[in-house]
């Protein structure tokens, strides 16, 4: 005879299953709650970057009026910094193809194009030491050489920290990136590194990056950080490379 | 990927299910966790087997252990079986001998644990009968503990509650917390009449088990566990005494915990085998579903830790092609300033930390339930950094050794 601890309990086993699920949908609805407060942070972010760029467009006003020493675009570079990480998170929660990711992408390469408009204009028209690079990349299946290509010039950027770097998705549908695509009369030829006016297609690696960049500046220059304000601020740093954002 | 998490979904509630029976049954039954103390005068007579083979390290603290047992002397035999030792085992026990009348020592040629046992059970003069494992130490009050359950005459067979009797580096403080978490889990099971092995270390059976369902088999080297699945085959119930403990030396060295968890797993599967008709839920209810989901479960570990080891391997290749890509430049490898990694609380996050929590509780709820004293806290963390990959690394080795008809020796 089969003993009495061995007998299945249908209403037990059925109670312990509904006890589990809702400890299983809590697990669903924390989640759901945690992502939902991160979506609000990356909300006021965004207020932010929209207050700092007036800030900035009014800078830019004053310049014109006032001598170069007074503009400081580090508070912004700090801004679009996070905004890139924060992009990032977004991006491993909700993937690449979500509409609200691709949204925040666009914003943030707006940002990107204004800030270096800015940086150019204030090269040219205070003769400060900015030098800068534009990289368009793509996904792995367009582009799979993007994602080393990506990775070098983060590090890049954090050898050379006056060294700005801007990052674009080259298959973003953005009319503002459209525009710059066709400054440079750009061709579908990925991985693209523009430095001043020169396009170069194709993966770099460190040694031909360098070899590159030691065309426009002395490279050791560039290891040092900005000291005076009226360059970008030692706590700034650029728009990370990396392919995903 | 989707299959990945869906196993992973699947692995995490069913975890989250078994921790939610455990606990219902463990409040169901929580004035039946030890037996009530009886004040007993007529004691039955125990007969004690010991079986030996090279234990010159051992025998003295075990005999000496079960000598100064709290149980009549004159209702005890203590059956040493030396197997064929070339050590000065059998010489101990003889000496041994002279000091405690109630000792008797066998010698018979080498055949293995079984036929040492079987000798024993044959020459014993008692109605119950205790095995004991020569490397252990039996607490001063595990016989009558144990003895205890017995009362029940439903009940065939009790087990004790094995515990490490002291952990020098982690390897065995993992140990120390998977016996403890098994103590519980054991007792729990005990309540579902699906306890699957009559330990080793000391269990105690009536002496009709053995005349009405046989002596030891070979087993594929683990004879206790097919004894009681030949034993749950005939519906004959075992009993968990949590109160009573014998003490076992921990496997100190990765290699010599493997193989015996090679045996012991390897032994579950082929017994199982052998005892297919103990996964009929009509017929064995509890206990059918309790090892279909230990069986299962071994598959979605396996599934799940190499998928896991697979993303850890790209990684290390992934940091490998940085190397190659920064020519050698190592020191942007490592992060200038320490930043706290960003956690994304996924919800398969969440349910593993969910799930985490339910096994670290199981090993801290057996510590307070057998009156342990030990510090557990470190000795749990790296029983749930570790535990996990090496439990589904004895799997894989229990399955390679049967696909590959593997041949096994006692470790």
């Amino acid at each position: 005879m089969i003993p009495q601890g061995k007998k299945i309990n249908p209403l037990k086993y059925l109670s312990v299953f509904l006890f589990t699920a809702i400890i299983f949908g809590s697990g669903f609805l924390l989640s759901d709650y945690i992502a939902q407060k991160r979506f609000q942070q990356l909300d006021v972010l965004q207020q932010n970057l929209r207050t700092d760029i007036l800030s900035l467009e009014t800078q830019f006003s004053v310049l014109r009026q006032a001598p170069c020493d007074n503009l400081n675009e580090s508070t912004l570079t700090k801004e679009l910094y996070d905004v890139s990480q924060k992009l990032s998170e977004v991006s491993a929660d909700l993937g690449e193809k979500s509409p609200y990711y691709l949204q925040l992408k666009k914003y943030y390469s707006i940002m990107e194009i204004q800030h270096w408009l800015l940086v150019k204009q204030a090269a040219k028209e205070c003769s400060m030491p900015f030098h800068t690079i534009i990289y368009f990349y793509a996904d792995k299946e367009h582009c799979p050489s993007c994602e080393n290509q990506g990775y070098l010039l983060t590090y890049f950027r954090e050898k050379y920290p006056s060294l700005r770097i801007y990052s674009f998705d080259f298959d973003l549908p953005l009319s503002a990136l459209q525009a710059l695509k066709s400054v440079f009369g750009l061709k579908d030829n990925l991985p693209v590194i523009v430095v001043d006016k020169d396009v170069y297609y194709g993966f770099k690696d460190k040694t031909q990056l360098e070899d590159l960049l030691g065309k426009y500046v002395n490279l050791e220059s560039l290891e040092q950080k900005p000291v005076a304000s009226s360059t970008p601020s030692s706590s700034a740093a650029s728009p990370p490379a990396k392919n995903k954002k | 990927m989707a299959i990945i998490e869906f196993l992973v979904y699947t692995a995490v509630f069913l975890a989250l299910y078994y921790g939610a029976f455990v606990f219902l049954t463990f409040f169901e039954n929580k004035n039946r966790i030890y037996r009530p103390s009886v004040k007993r005068r007529v004691f039955p007579f125990l007969t004690v087997i010991l079986p030996c083979f090279n234990e010159e390290e051992n025998i003295d603290a075990v005999l000496g252990s079960l000598c100064v047992s709290d149980y009549p002397k004159d209702k005890l035999e203590i059956i040493v079986v030396d197997d064929g030792s070339t050590d000065s085992t059998l010489a101990k026990a003889r000496a041994f001998q002279e000091n405690c009348p109630f000792v008797r020592v066998f010698h018979k040629e080498n055949g293995g644990k079984y036929t040492a046992l079987n000798l024993g059970i044959q020459n014993a003069r008692g109605d119950f009968i205790g095995c004991v494992d020569a490397d252990c130490f039996v607490d001063r009050f595990a016989l009558k503990n144990t003895l205890a359950y017995l009362d029940d005459p439903e009940i065939m067979a009790s087990v004790a509650t094995i515990k490490i009797m002291k952990s020098k580096n982690i390897l065995e403080g993992i140990q120390t917390a998977e016996y403890l978490g098994s103590a519980f889990l054991r007792k729990i099971a005990s309540f579902w009449d699906s306890i699957i092995v009559t330990s080793g270390p000391l269990s105690i059976f009536r002496k009709e088990v053995f005349q009405k369902i046989g002596l030891y088999r070979q087993a594929h080297l683990t004879e206790d566990l097919e004894m009681a699945f030949r034993m749950q085959f005939n519906n004959m119930r075992i009993a968990h005494a949590l109160e009573a403990f014998v003490y076992t030396k921990a496997r100190p060295t990765l290699k010599s915990l493997c193989r015996q968890r090679l045996r012991w797993q390897r032994g579950f599967l082929l017994n199982l085998r052998d005892y297919k008709e103990l996964l009929n839920f009509r017929k064995h209810g509890n206990l059918a579903l309790f090892l279909l989901y230990c069986f299962i479960g071994a598959f979605m570990s396996m599934a799940i830790v190499s998928y896991g080891l697979f993303q850890l391997a790209k990684a290390l290749w992934g940091g490998l092609g940085h190397l190659w890509l920064l020519q050698g430049d190592f020191s942007y490898l490592f992060p200038r300033e320490f930043s706290w990694p960003v956690l994304h609380f996924s919800t398969g996050l969440i349910l593993n930390i969910f799930s985490l929590a339910l096994i670290i509780s199981f090993l801290f709820v057996g510590k307070k339930l057998t009156f342990d004293k030990i510090k557990l806290k470190s000795k749990a963390i790296y029983y749930w950094l570790f535990y996990s990959y090496l439990a589904t690394f004895w799997w894989v080795l229990a399955f390679y050794s049967i696909i590959f008809k593997k041949k096994l020796v006692w470790g």
